[in-house]
């Protein structure tokens, strides 16, 4: 296993080497020192000396460029400090940014849109452009359908599992969630402390890992997140969706918990599953610690098919930095999408490669990682998030319909519904 | 020099003297607080401030018709219900145990103050570990014993008791000692008087102790309220105000509309309302207190 | 009193010490302890001496950058509090000056000023005077404290004035006197003011959190918030880090804690 992962990365390398010596980097026209900001949540486990490795190389192939990391410890610190600098005009050259916090800033004049880069003469040729995957291209567009984000670190749902534990109990791997149900149940057991799944739905303050698997559920259900302009989540498919979930809660198979509980319960031996995205690979791994069989598999899938929901972020350009700056950290996203380097980022972080031309180079690691395969092929059903200012606030009360339902037990319905009425008040609001 | 002109320059002294302190106050402190009520009449937008408009006291009529406001005033009540009584007679039953000397006195004086003297964030963690529902030792003790395990702070009943328990364990060191001082300051032959006079011990402190002490209680009463107000560290770490605003007390609120929500505008607003709540309590107390604190 | 009163203080209070110290040590516990072990049912009491969770915490930020910010800002800190603390406090307390009550009374007001009031308006001051992410930015605008104001106008106050007017016999100004008459009375009240300030330092978070970016600057306790939000899985590298984060401020504590508690007490407290 060592030794095969030492193989690909050596072979990938190499492929890297020959990709930047070929002009993986892009040439700049001037030579005058140029310095850029890049805010960024990439500050646990393997993504920091990942990110720091990738910058590197970048810098090593632009000596002109230095990159400056602003790295902040989790996604809501990120959005903080971006928009306190950009409100004191001292905004980052780029920064990760989700599809809603893009469409804030492009409404409040404070990034630019990306279409001339990516056309201009440094840009990505047709081929290039049409090898990052489809949803993803999708997802790099905002309200007015032009290009406004790179991507950068996607992912998407997966559940993680105990296969010694389904094995020496004879469960077989659920595929639908009215499965999955039944064995979070069947491994319940007050006495021997054990349970179905951890769950963090979020609060008023921030949607967690929780709230966007219920998303993923909605769509697995036939459900929306949006119909047009208006919040959908209220509809059949939701209550169904929320029922089910809050019937694991009230028998105590699925628990809820913050700070990743299913990673912890699953790597403790307590539950056998967690539903998480790749992202949380290299995570789950360490929590696991080799204690048991740790196996990958889709999404379940529900009434409706399988349903996922993209996660991560993108990367988007300030419109306060001069041009040269604006140019470097075009070069650096470019960089950062290239295939050696999205498949170093995916094999070291869990992350999707976002180009279909970096799987010949992983092939290997695909080979004896599995997980990357199943998300990949996950990404078809993945909707990503919608891209409104507020959408954050909005997953927000989704939180808290979840938390009322499972708290409190409050009837789903009424809960969806009043959340979907506040998260309405919200769409168009400036 | 002649009197007048003795005076004028020892006034101009004291005023260069006050000056240091006065400039940074002045700049850092009551400056921004004059500015906040200035953008509370505005519905300010952080990310351009150019494209602020004003809006008058619609900020203000938001704030007081909505119910995360009103519901934030009762959060917090129901904190300082749970924290200052309790950490008042907490703290003075410490005190009153530790003014005699005993083996070991010093050493339980330095353990119950040691927890105001760490920093919060780092004692937070600790009590949000021993909290956790699922692996925290507080919640297998009771599991061990066949107790029910509540969701502590996870749940909407027990985030805030949670909380306050924490709360009253960081700060009742700090109050013991200033109830340490005001015992100390109680005269030996007042007390043995009475004792001679055949009171019990409860007498003694009743009619003897307590409304000796009454100023430091008032003390400790009021510093005690307005920390309670202040308190948004450990609401920020253990729970964000959560679950389901249980725990969102007005300074919590505060936060989150102004970094959480970017409403600046009402955060505003809510400030200038908190401010004038705050004063109002401090003076009720003092006011309630003219009667009953005997200062000899 | 009795052997039996004795005893049942002791025993009452060897409670309330056990009560209160033991989170410390189920902290130090879990922090020697493998994450299974951290984890497990029935739950393990004793620690394991597992130092790999200590390395783990310890390379897992820059904490040797976060103490030496954290001892620097602290140090300016409590330097200019006491700058303007006696200055303030003498003038306040040891001087009669038209203006003097009501200046004091709006002094004592801003104990009511929560600190959240003030983010975003200093935020948006700070950003203009080009001091976001810097050390100024966490030590000037704390320079001055109503705590030591407070403590040294009462001090110099209960002053008796036959030093001044000797003083003033001899020939001295006021400057000459604060500084090397009624300054040198005043160091317990000092050391006191000092320690307040500096654990005060040392121990603030949402202000350094917010005014700056990195951590070039950045204090330990943002550094451990920071570090909780990127390893909040990791129970036992957390609770290292809690343990050498929180060692330094308690072994001051422990050296200091006299002056502090007389301090607090008005130094009427019987030894």
């Amino acid at each position: 296993m060592v030794a095969n992962r030492l193989r690909s990365t050596a072979r990938w390398l190499l492929s890297a080497a020959a990709l930047m010596a070929l002009g993986g980097g892009v040439v700049l026209a001037q030579s005058k020192p140029v310095t850029i900001t890049f805010a960024e949540a990439m500050s646990s486990g393997t993504q920091k000396p990942t990110l720091d490795e990738l910058v590197q190389a970048f810098e090593k192939a632009n000596p002109n460029i230095h990159v400056q990391l602003l790295v902040q410890p989790n996604y809501g610190t990120l959005y903080t400090k971006t928009l306190a600098m950009v409100a004191a005009g001292t905004p980052p050259t780029m920064a990760q940014a989700y599809e809603g916090w893009a469409q804030r800033y492009a409404d409040s004049k404070a990034i630019v849109p990306l279409g001339s880069y990516i056309y201009g003469p440094h840009g990505l040729s047709t081929s290039e452009l049409s090898s990052l995957w489809p949803p993803l291209i999708a997802d790099m567009k905002l309200t007015d359908g032009k290009f406004w984000m790179m991507p950068f670190n996607k992912s998407d749902f997966v559940v993680f599992y105990n296969a010694s534990w389904l094995a020496k109990n004879n469960l077989s791997v659920p595929t639908t969630w009215t499965q999955f149900a039944k064995v979070a149940e069947q491994v319940t057991s007050t006495a021997n402390k054990t349970w179905g799944l951890s769950i963090d739905p979020g609060s008023k303050t921030g949607p967690a890992n929780g709230t966007y698997m219920f998303v993923a559920m909605l769509h697995a259900f036939g459900g929306h997140v949006m119909q047009g302009d208006k919040v959908a989540w209220d509809s059949d498919a939701g209550v169904k969706a929320l029922t089910l979930l809050a019937n694991l809660v009230a028998q105590g198979a699925v628990k809820i918990g913050t700070n990743y509980p299913g990673q912890t319960a699953l790597g403790a031996e307590r539950s056998p599953f967690d539903v998480s995205t790749i992202a949380g690979y290299p995570y789950e791994v360490a929590a696991v610690g080799g204690k048991f069989d740790l196996k990958v598999a889709p999404m379940p899938a529900g009434p409706a098919g399988p349903g996922n929901v993209l996660q991560g972020t993108n990367l988007v350009m300030f419109a306060k930095a001069t041009t040269a700056q604006r140019d470097a950290a075009w070069a650096l996203m470019k960089f950062l999408i290239q295939p050696a380097q999205t498949a170093l980022w995916a094999e070291k972080t869990g992350y999707l490669p976002v180009t279909r031309d970096a799987l010949p180079l992983m092939s290997d690691y695909l080979k004896t990682h599995p997980y990357q395969q199943i998300a990949a092929q996950s990404l078809a059903n993945a909707q990503p998030t919608p891209s409104l200012p507020h959408s954050e606030e909005m997953f927000g009360y989704l939180s808290v319909a979840m938390q009322q339902v499972f708290l409190n037990h409050a009837d789903p319905k009424t809960a969806l519904t009043q959340a979907a009425q506040q998260a309405q008040a919200l769409v168009g609001a400036p | 020099m002649p009197k007048a002109g003795r005076k004028v320059m020892n006034a101009v002294t004291a005023y260069l003297y006050i000056s240091p302190a006065m400039l940074i106050f002045g700049v850092f402190i009551l400056l921004p607080t004059l500015f906040v009520v200035y953008i509370s009449v505005y519905r300010w937008n952080f990310l351009n401030a150019s494209t602020s408009a004003y809006v008058g006291l619609a900020n203000y009529r938001h704030l007081l018709t909505s119910s995360a406001f009103w519901s934030s005033l009762w959060v917090t009540l129901y904190f300082v219900v749970l924290t200052v009584p309790s950490g008042v007679l907490l703290s003075l039953g410490i005190a009153a145990l530790l003014m005699a000397n005993f083996p070991g006195r010093g050493l339980t004086r330095l353990g119950v103050f040691a927890p105001y003297a760490t920093p919060l964030v780092a004692t937070t963690i600790i009590w949000i570990w021993m909290f956790n529902p699922q692996f925290g030792l507080l919640n297998n003790i009771l599991h061990a014993v066949g107790l029910p395990t509540p969701g502590w702070l996870q749940s909407p009943h027990w985030a805030m008791p949670s909380v306050s328990v924490y709360t009253l364990w960081h700060s009742i060191g700090f109050d013991v000692i200033i109830f340490m001082a005001g015992l100390a300051t109680v005269p030996r032959d007042l007390v043995e008087a009475a004792s001679i006079e055949g009171a019990n011990a409860w007498q003694r402190f009743w009619r003897v102790v307590w409304p000796l002490i009454s100023p430091t209680t008032l003390f400790v009463v009021v510093i005690s309220t307005i920390e309670a107000l202040k308190a948004f560290t450990q609401f920020f770490t253990m729970t964000a105000g959560g679950p389901l605003g249980a725990t969102t007390t007005t300074s919590y609120l505060l936060y989150e509309y102004a970094f959480v929500f970017y409403r600046t505008g009402e955060a505003a607003a809510l400030t200038v309302v908190y401010f004038l709540i705050t004063a109002a309590i401090a003076l009720l107390q003092f006011r309630l207190s003219r009667g009953r604190v005997f200062y000899g | 009193m009795t052997w039996r009163r004795i005893l049942s203080r002791a025993l009452a209070a060897l409670v309330v010490a056990a009560l209160f110290a033991f989170p410390f040590y189920w902290v130090v516990a879990t922090s020697l302890n493998s994450e299974s072990q951290a984890l497990a049912y029935p739950p393990v009491f004793l620690p394991h001496f597992v130092w790999a969770n200590y390395v783990r915490a310890w390379v897992g930020a820059p904490w040797i950058r976060y103490f030496l910010n954290t001892i620097l800002i602290a140090s300016a800190t409590t330097s200019l509090v006491l700058l303007t603390s006696i200055l303030a406090g003498y003038a306040f307390g040891g001087m009669r000056w038209p203006g003097r009550r009501l200046l004091f009374g709006v002094v004592l007001s801003i104990l009511l000023i929560p600190v959240t009031v003030l983010i975003v308006p200093d935020y948006i001051l700070l950003h203009d005077l080009h001091w976001l992410n810097t050390y100024q930015a966490q030590i000037v605008p704390w320079g001055a404290s109503v705590f030591g104001i407070f403590l040294l106008r009462q001090f110099f106050a209960a002053l008796p004035i036959e030093y001044w007017e000797a003083a003033q016999l001899d020939g001295a100004g006021r400057f000459w006197f604060l500084w090397r008459v009624a300054v040198p009375m005043a160091v317990p009240v000092l050391i006191t003011i000092a320690v307040y300030i500096f654990l005060g330092s040392w121990n603030s978070f949402l202000w350094p959190f917010i005014m700056t970016q990195t951590p070039n600057v950045q204090p330990v306790e943002v550094g451990l918030a920071t570090f909780l939000g990127t390893n909040g899985t990791d129970w036992t590298g957390l609770s290292a880090a809690v343990v050498f984060t929180t060692l330094p401020v308690m072994l001051l504590f422990l050296v200091a804690q006299r002056q502090f508690v007389s301090g607090i007490s008005g130094g009427g407290l019987k030894e």
